[in-house]
């Protein structure tokens, strides 16, 4: 039924000196090899995506303390950002009441008693998203090294299909894994070649099947917003920069010139 | 089909459905379970459940304890009970069937166990405003300041704290801090043209009732119409913006063309716009 490496070679081999030689392929190949390649793969994907869902880990809450620190931060840069919409007066009164509690760190969160910052190897929560990064990781692991498996060990070196365009001889590995022959054009491309394709290209129909990018919004807008995990910013060092930040602070007022840009704008 | 979904979509996530009158209201009640019915395929889930927890505030203020309640039940054993909205829903039918202490207790006590040390940026705030909201019928209206400036500590960056301040601050006359409250929110949400109106009204309300000398009510006055003109600026057929441009304007000197300029905007809304706009404009154009 499968066209083999060697009949391939045969086929290739008696054609006439100098003349790419043209493979006829089975038509079964279609339904017995190159759909249900197909179909495991697209099914094992949305398998994954709902295991994935599974185990999840669930929205991770924080210490209403650690949010109101975060909240002065973003204050700060709402002002620097949004100041213009403010009088000179307005602006140069919040601008000296935040330069005090930043510089003065009246809302950050205490650190531990000997003022150390947390090792981040002693955090739970580290060792908790580790694990849930790890389950990721196998979730993605696991059906790939079985299919792949399953399509070594059953179409080793099978030849499924030949792509209606052309390409350069660099693809001629990425397509061609698995069947040993020098001369056989680099259109034709191999089960085990079909499978590493579908791999890396099957997201975008993943992406239209399981298109669910609501709830993905909803988490995230969930998830507070905290600063100082491992490999952020400390929010002392944050702070104390928007202290800096807003002394130097300018303000262009919206207000100046607004009776003429609205006379400009409407008259 | 779209349309329909949009307008209730809309009116869910700006709550103008909790300013609507009776009528109003049953008829978007059953307006939106008759939308609810068809099974829209475009029908997000967050929006399918944003829809379903507007239902259950409408069956609240229609009196509808059962439905409410079984709309409760259905969210609790779809999605469990941990989740602010379904906290805010629980207090609600607390204060339904048994009192409003029994809500106040059971939102204090999840603060107070809960919240206070494992939250998001949400159940926290939420509860505490609807905790606020919940106890301030008790209370007077410098309690309720007190509490809203707690939060406020807590939660710098929540415009509707900034605003429900400012409005009590306003009813108690204490101008000054109304504005403050009131520029915090402009400084939060800068295109936001309703705050910038609503502090030239308060700015104004101040240069009229509060400042002694003439120099002090002109620059209180100026700010005031800078601000009505922001508000102009970024909402062109604004009718409180122009009103207040005008009002502003016609009580300093030197303002003839911004005063002009707001007549006929005024003229443009009372010829152009719905009956409530045409009267409202025609009125000020009178008064003016």
């Amino acid at each position: 039924m499968a066209l083999s490496v060697w009949s391939v070679w045969s086929l290739i081999t008696a054609g006439s000196a100098g003349a790419v030689a043209e493979l006829t392929l089975d038509p079964k190949l279609k339904y017995w090899v190159l759909l249900p390649i197909s179909i495991v793969m697209v099914l094992t994907g949305i398998l994954r995506q709902y295991i994935m869902d599974l185990i999840a880990p669930n929205t991770k809450g924080v210490p209403r303390v650690k949010l109101t620190e975060s909240q002065w931060i973003y204050k700060a840069q709402a002002l620097l950002a949004n100041g213009s919409n403010l009088s000179a007066e307005a602006f140069q009164l919040r601008k000296e009441h935040l330069i005090e509690v930043l510089a003065g760190g009246k809302y950050l969160v205490k650190l531990n008693t000997d003022g150390q910052a947390p090792s981040p190897l002693s955090d739970p929560n580290l060792s908790e998203n580790m694990f849930s990064m790890a389950k990721g990781n196998l979730a993605n692991f696991i059906p790939q090294t079985i299919i792949m498996w399953w399509v070594n060990h059953f179409f080793a070196g099978f030849v499924l299909m030949k792509l209606p365009f052309p390409l350069t001889p660099r693809f001629k590995e990425m397509l061609q894994s698995g069947v040993m022959t020098a001369d056989l054009d680099v259109r034709w491309v191999s089960s085990i070649s079909w499978y590493f394709i579908s791999v890396l290209g099957l997201n975008p129909v993943y992406n239209l099947l399981l298109s669910d990018t609501e709830s993905i919004d909803i988490n995230a807008a969930q998830q507070p917003p905290t600063m100082g995990g491992p490999g952020e910013p400390q929010p002392e060092a944050v702070m104390k920069g928007l202290a800096n930040d807003l002394t130097i602070a300018e303000n262009e007022s919206c207000f100046d010139d607004i009776e003429q840009r609205v006379l400009e704008k409407y008259s | 089909m779209d349309a329909i979904r949009g307008r209730y979509i809309s009116i869910c996530t700006s709550k103008v459905y909790t300013q609507f009158s009776p009528e109003e209201l049953m008829e978007l009640n059953d307006g939106c379970k008759r939308y609810m019915q068809l099974k829209d395929p475009s029908l997000g889930q967050a929006q399918y459940f944003s829809l379903m927890e507007m239902l259950f505030y409408l069956a609240v203020y229609l009196c509808k304890d059962v439905e409410a309640q079984v709309l409760y039940n259905t969210f609790r054993d779809r999605l469990g009970e941990d989740s602010p909205r379904l906290y805010g829903m629980k207090s609600t039918l607390l204060q339904i069937n048994e009192s409003d202490s029994a809500a106040v207790e059971f939102i204090e006590k999840l603060i107070k166990e809960r919240l206070e040390v494992d939250t998001d940026s949400i159940s926290y705030l939420l509860l505490q405003k609807r905790l606020i909201a919940i106890q301030s019928k008790n209370h007077d209206k410098e309690w309720v300041v007190r509490q809203l400036l707690n939060l406020i500590e807590k939660f710098p960056i929540d415009p509707e704290i900034w605003w429900f301040a400012a409005q009590n601050y306003f009813e108690l006359g204490q101008f000054e801090r109304a504005v403050y409250c009131l520029e915090e929110v402009i400084q939060l949400t800068p295109f936001n043209y309703v705050a910038s109106a609503r502090l030239a009204e308060v700015l104004y309300y101040k240069s009229m009732r509060v400042d002694k000398s003439v120099a002090k009510t002109k620059a209180t006055l100026q700010n005031a119409l800078n601000n009505a003109l922001r508000s102009v600026e970024l909402s062109e057929n604004y009718l409180k913006g122009w009103s207040l441009v005008a009002l502003t304007s016609s009580k300093l000197d030197g303002k003839n063309k911004i005063l002009q300029l707001a007549k006929s905007k005024l003229q443009i809304i009372a010829n152009g716009s719905n009956a409530q706009n045409k009267v409202t404009a025609e009125l000020i154009l009178k008064s003016i």
